[in-house]
């Protein structure tokens, strides 16, 4: 029996449900040596920003029970740094791009958006609205559903590429984002990003974090993403990127089952870097076993009464 | 870079807390150089989820090992010290940059305290393989810590000792003063130091001086160990102001006077 792994997300074909979480892929060439990027259904890159930013101050990583704590701050060497050492090594790549962007303005966020769709070579683009930097009337952007909506639809009105809107879970209503950004004219939804967490140092009794706080990933916080998604799926009709904890393929498959059409492997990179190749061949064996020949027969199966 | 299943072929206890591991994975062996680093996944579930970055202590190609010393400082590096010969290891490298032995060097300084000595021996056996004469100057808290003591005396390095307790506690010495001394009428070519600022600070203090070309290995909070998280930064100093760096990629071996944290006393 064959199976069919290929799933459509947002427009975007992906011949597997497996693909990459914004900011533990870099893009696309560090993990080469492992297996090609063009082993996965898509690769999200590292969050872009108009202008350089340095990021935030070291030290940016702790380690918490079956997590990791990071507060990265997203640094980035800007635009031109991006289209000149960057774009040319992502066009190589035999698989669909979906470029992560973050915006200090709207206006950015647009502006991003309509010099990556002329560049000709995405899949798609995904717009981080979970930022704590970018501030709107004293609440985080991400968090104001109003903001959210205003954003994804100018955003929308820039580019005929798909677009998918990454959502923060440190919010008492997701299913509220969920259903802006669905308004707004996003194609799907990424989640979650990482919780609001921090870690302190006993020995210094200090924030280990240089930023004092950062966001929670890894196995941790896979039930709470299990169940923002199953609340999501119920409130919208656009697909669910899943991620939150996946570290094996019935972690996969489970946020498959909550409603995600593709999963994506974040802090599970750092732990088994050869995590990709290892889970799609599991995947495909437990579809094989279970007599499955369709795995989008088995997204959002867990809400079927 | 790698990632195999090492087997274990030896774990030992060298001083209080201090252990000696070998493994072998001749794949990472093969193209490992002095001064590079594996990340070993310690638990076999997870927790504790993260790799632990271990610089190369020594390099024995022809055997395909890959030997580490270790402190025992938390969970993750208490389990594997419960790692016996014929244990597998998941081991992912060899990462980073190593050090950079310049063509011209002919005599080199190392300079290491504690843990730090571990990246330096295996520099120290691939100098003297090219005939570079190697000074050593090691401290530590007692004296089965100065790690490589044998190897580097049945190599023919030149040392300058120093422990809090034991042996060569004796009168307390800046290794300033050891190395006005060592190198008083002819300069290193380089000089190699890890192990703590402050020793770095010596170190970029007496190469500006001398005008030595001197690397340092730095350690920092690290995740991915391959390049893609971007968490283990440091702060180097370029043209135009400052920048962070990234400790496993670009590092763990820098320039001295390239890194920022020196300079901030």
């Amino acid at each position: 029996m064959t199976v069919n792994l290929t799933v459509k997300v947002a427009g975007i074909e992906m011949k597997n449900p497996l693909v990459t979480a914004s900011g533990t892929y870099g893009f696309g060439q560090e993990y080469r040596d492992l297996y090609p990027p063009e082993v996965l259904g898509a690769v999200v890159t590292k969050t872009i920003r108009l202008r350089p930013h340095p990021g935030n101050p070291p030290p940016r990583v702790a380690e918490a029970p079956a997590g990791l704590i990071n507060a990265i701050g997203i640094p980035s060497k800007g635009w031109d740094h991006y289209v000149r050492e960057e774009v040319p090594r992502l066009r190589q790549l035999e698989v669909p791009i979906i470029q992560s962007i973050v915006g200090e303005t709207l206006d950015e966020y647009v502006e991003l958006t309509e010099r990556l769709t002329e560049l000709g070579f995405l899949a798609g683009i995904e717009l981080n609205l979970s930022c704590p930097n970018l501030r709107a009337g004293g609440l985080s952007l991400g968090l104001d559903p109003d903001m959210v909506y205003e954003l994804v639809r100018r955003v929308r009105a820039a580019t005929d590429l798909p677009l998918l809107a990454k959502l923060t879970p440190n919010t008492a209503d997701v299913v509220g984002l969920a259903r802006s950004v669905q308004a707004g004219g996003a194609d799907g939804i990424a989640m979650i990003n990482t919780v609001r967490a921090m870690a302190i140092d006993l020995r210094t009794r200090r924030p280990v974090l240089g930023n004092i706080s950062g966001g929670l990933s890894g196995p941790a916080i896979k039930p709470i993403a299990l169940y923002q998604i199953w609340e999501v799926y119920e409130a919208v009709d656009i697909p669910i990127i899943g991620m939150g904890g996946a570290t094996d393929y019935r972690d996969v498959l489970e946020f498959i089952l909550a409603g995600a059409r593709a999963v994506a492997l974040g802090t599970v990179n750092f732990v088994d870097p050869s995590a990709a190749p290892r889970i799609l061949r599991d995947l495909g064996r437990y579809l094989e076993e279970n007599g499955i020949d369709d795995i989008n027969d088995l997204v959002g199966a867990a809400h079927r009464t | 870079m790698h990632q195999v299943m090492g087997q274990v072929v030896r774990n030992r206890e060298l001083a209080a807390g201090l252990w000696h591991l070998i493994v072998e994975a001749p794949e990472i062996a093969a193209r490992a150089e002095p001064g590079q680093f594996a990340m070993l996944r310690v638990a076999s579930g997870l927790e504790p989820l993260l790799r632990r970055p271990l610089s190369f202590y020594r390099i024995a190609r022809h055997y395909g090992w890959l030997e580490f010393v270790y402190k025992v400082v938390g969970r993750g590096t208490q389990i594997l010290t419960t790692r016996a010969a014929g244990d597998r290891l998941d081991l992912l490298g060899p990462l980073g940059r190593g050090w950079d032995l310049l063509p011209g060097t002919r005599r080199i300084g190392i300079v290491g305290r504690g843990i730090g000595i571990a990246p330096l021996i295996g520099l120290a056996e691939a100098a003297v393989r090219r005939g570079i004469a190697v000074e050593a100057f090691l401290s530590a808290r007692e004296p089965q810590a100065l790690l490589g003591l044998d190897l580097l005396r049945e190599l023919g390095c030149g040392l300058y000792l120093h422990t809090e307790r034991g042996e060569y506690s004796g009168r307390c010495r800046e290794v300033t003063e050891h190395l006005e001394e060592a190198f008083e009428e002819e300069k290193p070519d380089q000089l190699f130091v890890c192990g703590s600022r402050r020793l770095g600070q010596a170190v970029l203090d007496f190469s500006r001086r001398r005008g030595v070309r001197s690397q340092i290995s730095l350690e920092e909070r690290m995740a991915c160990g391959l390049g893609a998280c971007i968490g283990c930064v440091t702060e180097i100093r370029a043209e135009d102001g400052r920048e962070y760096r990234r400790v496993c990629k670009e590092g763990p071996v820098f320039w001295v006077e390239e890194v920022a944290m020196l300079y901030d006393r």
